[in-house]
């Protein structure tokens, strides 16, 4: 793939911003930034997942766990000890990263369907804790009262958190943890978690320390999840266990597979549909999760690659139609129909 | 705890084991053929309580013809599973993992749109009476678990060892494409899987039911369970499963027995990490590579 100077992918990426802060302006429907704030969140989640999921190719059962602690444990610093929230951010980004480091250390031990059910397992776990340990996190009554973040004074210029400056704060969160994972999947780690994906045996024949690119990719999986949690936190300010359950962490997964394993912008695109979607179906009322499940099913059933396997189909179309011999063959066509 | 609340405990650990193996085996079954996990099969066992439910309730019928028609019933919701969620998908490493999560979905909420969240009791001829035996008193209903398995048990073990049958089906779990080559019919061996692991849900399905409630998400902590046992187990292990869920049970009979019965997922999660740190491969599983 050709590739821009690092100048212009900055620029590029600057200016994306400033168009997407210019579209979110415009929006004046108050529940569709909600919408977009939670796509930004669960953007963020879906992506580190698939570093994990989707690049070094382990099954991991617990992402909405480590949400869940970055989330509850900036909350609580922020409510029981009074520091500022953005230093309760940063203590919740820790908690969540030091969780991710126990499980890449478990992790070390196990593999395929194991490693899926110790995860699990971490995930029940850390739920029960938040559900059980009545005295701390109020159990399964929720956590308010919450404190949201303090006006930020730059230059003589207050800014106060209303929907749009939380939307613009989710998504300077998106594109950071984009251009975060982005250097990581093309640099030397990034190689040695795709060589572990595709053959762990043989990675560390060639003198890859699996084990430890492993903890890595466990740990900077939590290390993101952390701020979208805390950024949960002091958003909704208020918090109860049922959001950081098995079926959340599952859905997390299912949204990183359906958005295509190893593509980031399939993540962006498919947290951001699978929001969205499920709440346009509103209007079907209590049908809603029978629908979502049932296109779950159809997703994988009809698109194996995910909407970016469906992205680079239509790419692969237009450019076909342009006149441009496609350089590569159709992704996911022949493993599709051609499974034994 | 004293003595006789220990011998209750265990009782009543024995008799939650035995429902758990009844469900894990199928897991473990499924798992065995195809590789994968089946996250929707909780929810095959919830349908089954609504059906026994209906069939007991509005039906009037016999509680034991009940148990036959889920069973039946079951066996074929295992196989419409089956043919719509996993067929398509064989050879994707999380391609099934996704599809069953859908189904599970699917499943558990149009429940609660059919059947409402309300929990329902079933019924049973023999929920009321009990029996003593020294100084320990048991229901019926309990009692009547722990045979009830250990015949399915048995039946499975001739089945899979003894039959035409069950040649097939271990033929196509070791080597699906040797199998094919000697005319095996793989997809066949596949489809009597889930036939079978569909007939064993239902019976829990039908006789652990009375005992607590009958509700849409029943199934969601029955597979997390399912799944413990089948890893303890070592995957696609018979033995191992029956061993692993007999001892989930009793561990988990007496963590409620100290009175600390919400932390019982909890507990046997942590007692699931910490066995697997000793022995990574199940309690009773050979070191090999996990070919999933």
């Amino acid at each position: 793939m050709r590739r821009w100077p690092a100048a212009w992918r900055l620029l590029a990426g600057l200016a994306l911003y400033g168009v997407m802060a210019g579209a979110a302006a415009m929006i004046e429907n108050a529940y569709l930034m909600h919408l977009l704030i939670l796509s930004c969140i669960f953007a963020v989640l879906v992506m580190s997942q698939n570093l994990v999921t989707g690049y070094t190719g382990l099954l991991h059962l617990c992402q909405a766990a480590f949400y869940g602690i970055g989330a509850y444990a900036s909350a609580l610093v922020a409510m029981k000890l009074h520091v500022g929230v953005p230093l309760a951010c940063l203590v919740g980004t820790g908690a969540a990263a030091a969780s991710g480091l126990v499980v890449g250390l478990l992790s070390i031990r196990f593999g395929g369907h194991y490693l899926a059910i110790v995860t699990l397992g971490f995930g029940v776990i850390v739920n029960q804790i938040l559900n059980n340990w009545v005295g701390l996190t109020r159990g399964p009554m929720g956590l308010s009262g919450i404190p949201a973040p303090p006006e930020i004074r730059l230059v003589g210029l207050a800014i106060t958190w209303t929907p749009y400056t939380y939307l613009l704060g989710g998504l300077l969160l998106v594109f950071l943890t984009y251009l975060v994972l982005a250097r990581i999947r093309d640099s030397k780690v990034g190689l040695m978690m795709e060589a572990i994906r595709e053959n762990e045996l043989a990675a560390a024949c060639v003198g890859i320390r699996t084990v430890r690119v492993k903890v890595v990719a466990f740990t900077l999986a939590a290390l993101l999840a952390g701020p979208a949690g805390a950024m949960y936190a002091h958003y909704s300010l208020m918090l109860v266990p049922e959001l950081f359950g098995f079926l959340d962490s599952a859905n997390l997964i299912a949204m990183a597979v359906l958005g295509g394993l190893g593509s980031f912008a399939g993540s962006i695109a498919s947290a951001v549909f699978f929001t969205v979607v499920p709440e346009m179906l509103r209007v079907a009322g209590e049908w809603r999760l029978v629908i979502y499940g049932g296109l779950l099913l159809l997703v994988v059933l009809f698109f194996p690659k995910g909407l970016a396997g469906l992205g680079t189909l239509v790419w692969e179309r237009i450019a076909g139609a342009c006149g441009r011999r496609s350089s590569q063959p159709l992704m996911g066509e022949g493993e599709a129909r051609g499974a034994p | 705890m004293d003595a006789s609340q220990f011998v209750v405990q265990v009782f009543n650990g024995l008799v939650i084991g035995s429902t758990y193996v009844l469900v894990a085996l199928g897991v473990t079954l499924i798992y065995g053929i195809l590789r994968i996990i089946n996250f929707a099969h909780g929810e095959i066992f919830m349908l089954g309580a609504y059906l026994a439910y209906f069939l007991v309730v509005r039906g009037h019928l016999n509680y034991w013809v009940t148990a036959g028609l889920v069973m039946m019933g079951c066996a074929i919701l295992a196989v419409v599973l089956e043919r719509v969620a996993f067929r398509r998908v064989r050879g994707f490493e999380l391609g099934p993992l996704i599809t069953s999560i859908g189904a599970s979905i699917f499943l558990q909420n149009l429940a609660l749109i059919l059947f409402g969240g309300d929990p329902r009791s079933l019924p049973t001829p023999y929920l009321e009476r009990i029996v003593h035996l020294g100084p320990f008193v048991f229901s019926i209903q309990r009692a009547l678990i722990i045979p009830s398995a250990l015949v399915l048990i048995l039946g499975l073990y001739l089945l899979i060892e003894r039959t035409t049958m069950g040649r097939m089906i271990r033929a196509v779990s070791q080597d699906w494409e040797v199998a094919s080559l000697m005319g095996v019919n793989p997809i066949a061996a596949v489809v009597v899987t889930f036939v079978i692991a569909g007939a064993l849900v239902a019976v829990p399905s039908v006789l652990v039911a009375p005992l607590f409630y009958v509700f849409p998400l029943m199934g969601v902590t029955t597979t997390l369970k399912a799944y413990t046992i089948v890893v303890m187990g070592g995957f696609g292990n018979t033995t191992g499963t029956i061993m692993a869920g007999l001892i989930l049970g009793v561990a988990e009979s007496m963590v409620a027995g100290l009175g600390a019965s919400l932390w019982v997922d909890a507990v046997s999660f942590l007692v699931l990490i910490a066995f697997l740190l000793v022995r990574p491969y199940g309690l009773i599983g050979e070191r090999r590579e996990e070919n999933a």
